[in-house]
């Protein structure tokens, strides 16, 4: 795992951009990759009307066994109790 | 001293833009700002078994370089890889059929710009030659999108019932605002296992019908919500932003979830006016977006054409073939004078960031999602026009300085213009 803090090289010249995984946990999902954005604004692979080729957690009230995210709309389970919206 | 050759690790790849250059780490998924004299000493140490001094710098980056598997020792001078050695061909997956234009709603926002006045729609022997071109190209998954699909009633059954019987697709998925959404809708998308797309922008009725400029409209896609709940149709929910739309807060009784909402693509209606410097900011192509690793799945994709038009195609009401719902300025032909398959080698979907102007010298050009009709006005191979780096410089503008000269000139595309404002 490289650690950006013990690099001595002048970041002008050699600079790691990304971050190690686990994805941070602003991220939307586990998934996320090159053109992925903080959760809530991520771009159209995760968005209408371009919807989710591999990402099937959209869907807010399938029976289907999906990919979780955290935060999103796959934890809601069929006829799950609404989690109460943040104080 | 003891010559040594080195080569990048596999899946270890160099791309060099116009100033600076990249290391693309797919083994790990790291992506690395490198310089041009890095990329020229990387390029050096690959070509030539060497014997030569190296600077304590040199050093440095060497042995960081070599304890990050990036590049590795070999007994001979080594093998130089291409990122294009990545490239592969993709199957055509998804389609977009848009069965009518016209729309029970004008949302002002719209990238089709549909309305109640658009008369255009598909007839019943128009759509059997569209399924079964694409039943033909391998297509498995439709989507049924319009204008408001709903609204042909009759006609849009008949056309479902008319893909269940005769052909075997995996998912099919009609896209609606929900206004008739009802439970004789409910029973019969239960009945052929069809999947529901909603426009819901806010938990807040008053900001949902202002957004769509439809009052009552909140309280129809609620009560599709439930029907589609009591019937137990897996529906998702698609939301546009706007600065002056509040999305809002789902309370006790809200039966749906706004995950993931769209920034508006500046595609028909939509225009940079829908913007404030804080949505733009979540928009904006920055070195902090850069953050997520990249996975070699993306790149290869990337490398390869362009992420959305190798899988996915949109026909319009007319039979003609576009490369996706939001971009009709570039079409691959008409169905009704031409077989799909025989447009799939069109260069649209194997285009990639090379063919992009102000992109293609670029060195982060594999590890960035495009959406050509996000265009904002400009042309169709112009440079994203919410990215804030010039790779000619090798500098990434501030946020605020581009989201100032968008204000100032949306339609224009020249960052070297924006005084210097470095992140």
């Amino acid at each position: 795992m490289v650690d950006k803090k013990k690099w001595e090289i002048n970041p002008s010249k050699f600079e790691l951009l990304t971050e190690d995984t686990p994805v941070p946990s602003d991220w939307c999902s586990p998934d996320a990759q090159a053109g992925c954005k903080p959760r809530g604004v991520c771009e159209p692979n995760t968005c209408l009307p371009c919807w989710p080729r591999e990402n099937k957690a959209s869907y807010q009230n399938s029976k289907e066994k999906m990919k979780q995210i955290p935060g999103g709309d796959s934890e809601l389970e069929p006829n799950a109790t609404i989690p109460k919206p943040k104080s | 001293m003891k010559e040594k050759c080195y080569q990048l690790n596999t899946d270890v790849y160099v791309v060099d833009g116009a100033e600076r250059s990249a290391i693309y780490d797919l083994n790990t998924g790291h992506l690395y700002s490198i310089s041009r004299d890095v990329s020229q000493l990387i390029a050096h140490l690959i070509d030539n078994p060497i014997a030569i001094e190296l600077d304590s710098e040199q050093k440095n980056i060497l042995n960081e370089m070599l304890a990050n598997n990036l590049l590795v020792s070999t007994e001979k001078p080594g093998i130089k890889h291409d990122i294009k050695e990545l490239m592969r061909d993709y199957p055509l997956d998804f389609a977009w059929i848009e069965v009518t234009r016209k729309c029970n709603m004008a949302c002002p926002f719209c990238y089709e710009s549909s309305s109640p006045s658009c008369e255009e729609r598909m007839s019943f022997d128009e759509f059997k030659i569209v399924v079964k071109n694409l039943a033909e190209a391998g297509v498995d998954r439709i989507q049924f999108i319009g204008g408001e699909p709903t609204i042909l009633k009759g006609e849009l059954m008949r056309m479902i019932e008319y893909c269940r019987e005769h052909y075997h697709f995996e998912m099919i998925e009609v896209y609606s605002n929900g206004i008739l959404i009802d439970d004789n809708w409910c029973q019969f998308f239960k009945k052929h296992d069809i999947r529901v797309a909603l426009s819901i922008h806010s938990y807040i009725a008053e900001e949902h019908d202002k957004h769509v400029n439809y009052k009552g409209s909140h309280k129809k896609v609620e009560r599709a919500v439930r029907a589609l709940n009591s019937h137990d149709i897996p529906y998702r929910v698609g939301t546009v932003k706007s600065k002056s739309c509040n999305v809002g807060e789902p309370n006790e009784g809200t039966s749906y979830r706004i995950g993931a909402p769209d920034n508006p693509r500046l595609a028909g209606r939509a225009d940079f006016n829908a913007y404030d410097l804080e949505m733009f900011r979540t928009k904006a192509i920055t070195k902090d977006s850069k953050r997520a690793p990249l996975t070699k799945e993306t790149v290869t994709n990337y490398v390869s054409g362009h992420q959305c038009f190798l899988h996915d195609i949109y026909i319009d009401t007319k039979l003609t073939v576009y490369p996706c719902v939001m971009e009709r300025r570039q079409s691959y032909g008409n169905l009704k004078d031409k077989p799909l398959v025989e447009m799939l080698s069109s260069k649209f979907r194997y285009m990639t960031k090379d063919n992009i102007e102000g992109c293609k010298n670029c060195e982060y050009r594999y590890a960035c999602f495009d959406c050509r009709p996000d265009a904002n006005n400009r042309g169709f191979y112009q440079k994203p026009w919410f990215c804030t780096y010039e790779p000619t410089k090798g500098i990434w503008h501030s946020v605020e300085s581009v989201y100032e000269y968008l204000q100032k000139t949306s339609q224009k595309d020249n960052l070297s213009k924006i005084p210097i404002v470095v992140e």
